[in-house]
């Protein structure tokens, strides 16, 4: 999160996040901060494990705070927002991942540090201002705070324009904006809900194969021979996915595979396949992990993916 | 100037003379100040750029020159506003009145309370002096200030009028330069007004 990560200001370590948050005092006169160390900056790219310990965390002292924070790597934060948003189930307090848009190696070029004063003050420490406030004032959910929208972790997907709105989402997951303060939407959750229900169990053995650019049977076949407890397919063309899998599958397999396409109505019914055309990509893989950690039944798998668990299913616009 | 003014809405009642005394102050000193209400916001910023700044994901406090806060009423907008002001190094003034518990908030800066924040105690009284010190940061001061920001709605029989059209007619001078102009002669040529500004910066 720091705007120039060199060694001296980047956090590594548990000892960095105080002297990280010392040279911010600016966010220390909105709210009280506890620290929590999980993964430093400079580590590997943060994975299931890190994110259930981070469940468990938020889970275990949900009633000391009034919201948390979670800075993350941006490459997989949408996974890690999933991921918890499956994991913490009413959630009664706002979870609010945000991080930095500048990468790791923009800082070391010289040329590129113009890139990092235009952003300085507006893309980096302001995501943290601004999830700060939502942690004190936002929505009881688990979200994603850049630029100036706060969005639905599990409808959220990453923009590809150069905005600083690195994640965007349906106008109906757009939890909350920002102009002169947070304009909180009418479709954020409030008001009273059923108790926390913390639930770690993800099964981190899913593949996915992607069918978009080509069909790639024979890469297909490597992964069946792998065995994964479950398999999603990303497609365009369901249907011609679907002529193509039903050569391939064997009969015997057992494992619930997914059709995930982007475009809604775009096929017709399966018995063998769960289509998924009303999630996020992102939604998706970590809601079949979440699904396979609850049971191993395919029927029951499948009606979790069709079920609307963490209001990760996309509504259409009025 | 564009000035961005916020006052919590969580006692409004108690405050709301309050605020309007500063906005007014404000106003006078020839700032151009916009705030919002609970249910609406009135900005200086176009609706084009306004969505230009929403698209772009970025601040719009970025797109103001300065802001004024009334931090009596406790409102934790009133550290997000100030963190965002520290962070954009934004001149700006947090008035409070006695009992307010933004001190508090402050200390948390220590002594590193950024000189282009004021943080001010007030009463209506004082108001015009904090907020010509305020303008300082600007580096205006309100006294020699010749923008003509300040709308200002004059009722003229039809005589004064009539020779006003005549005067300016045919000339690249509109009614209100015209009149601008003779208000700025008769300011230099007031010694009396000269000595109490003197006076007053003593």
């Amino acid at each position: 999160m720091s705007e120039e990560k060199t060694d001296k200001n980047a956090v590594t370590v548990k000892g960095d996040i105080k002297p990280w948050l010392a040279k911010m005092p600016e966010i220390n006169i909105m709210a009280e901060i506890e620290p929590i160390f999980i993964l430093g900056e400079k580590d590997n790219e943060p994975d299931l494990s890190h994110w259930t310990k981070l469940g468990k965390i938020i889970a275990d002292r949900i009633d000391e705070f009034d919201g948390f924070v979670v800075t993350h790597h941006v490459h997989s934060l949408l996974a890690a927002a999933c991921a918890l948003s499956f994991m913490l189930l009413n959630v009664s307090k706002p979870v609010v991942f945000t991080g930095s848009q500048i990468p790791y190696m923009l800082a070391k070029k010289k040329t590129d540090k113009k890139i990092l004063k235009k952003y300085k003050g507006l893309g980096i420490k302001a995501n943290l201002i601004n999830a700060l406030q939502i942690a004190i004032q936002g929505p009881a959910e688990v979200s994603i705070m850049f630029g100036n929208k706060l969005v639905r972790a599990n409808q959220a997907h990453i923009t590809k324009s150069l905005s600083l709105n690195l994640f965007d989402a349906p106008l109906k997951a757009v939890l909350a904006t920002i102009d002169f303060g947070i304009k909180i939407s009418e479709h954020a959750h409030t008001g009273d809900k059923d108790a926390l229900k913390f639930s770690a169990n993800f099964d981190d053995n899913v593949s996915v194969v992607d069918f978009n650019s080509e069909q790639n049977a024979d890469y297909l076949k490597w992964v069946l021979e792998k065995k994964p407890n479950g398999i999603i397919i990303q497609t365009h063309n369901p249907e011609s996915a679907l002529a193509l899998l039903d050569n391939l599958i064997p009969v015997s397999y057992d494992m619930p595979i997914l059709i995930h396409t982007d475009i809604p109505y775009s096929h017709s019914a399966s018995a063998s396949y769960i289509f998924i055309d009303n999630m996020t990509f992102e939604a998706t893989v970590m809601k079949l992990k979440w699904a396979l950690g609850q049971t191993n039944n395919r029927k029951k798998i499948a009606v979790l993916m069709k079920e609307n668990i963490a209001s990760e299913l996309l509504e259409g616009e009025e | 100037m564009k000035i961005y003014f916020f006052g919590p809405t969580t006692e409004i009642a108690n405050y709301n003379k309050a605020y309007e005394q500063i906005l007014e102050q404000l106003t006078k000193a020839g700032l151009q100040t916009f705030s919002k209400t609970e249910s609406s916001y009135v900005t200086p910023i176009s609706e084009d750029k306004m969505a230009e700044i929403q698209a772009a994901g970025q601040s719009v406090l970025n797109h103001v020159d300065g802001i004024v806060i009334e931090a009596t009423a406790p409102d934790s907008e009133v550290g997000y506003l100030l963190a965002h002001a520290i962070l954009q190094k934004k001149p700006t003034l947090c008035l409070y009145q006695k009992g307010a518990q933004i001190k508090k908030t402050l200390s948390h800066l220590g002594q590193n309370i950024p000189p282009f924040i004021i943080a001010k105690p007030y009463q209506k009284s004082d108001l015009e002096s904090i907020i010509a010190e305020y303008i300082n940061l600007f580096g205006i001061d309100p006294e020699y200030n010749d923008v003509p920001n300040i709308k200002f709605t004059l009722r003229i029989s039809q005589k004064i009028s009539h020779y006003l059209h005549w005067k300016t007619h045919n000339t690249k001078k509109t009614k209100a330069d015209f009149l601008r102009e003779m208000i700025q002669e008769i300011i230099e040529n007031d010694e009396k007004y000269k000595k109490y500004i003197i006076n007053r910066k003593k």
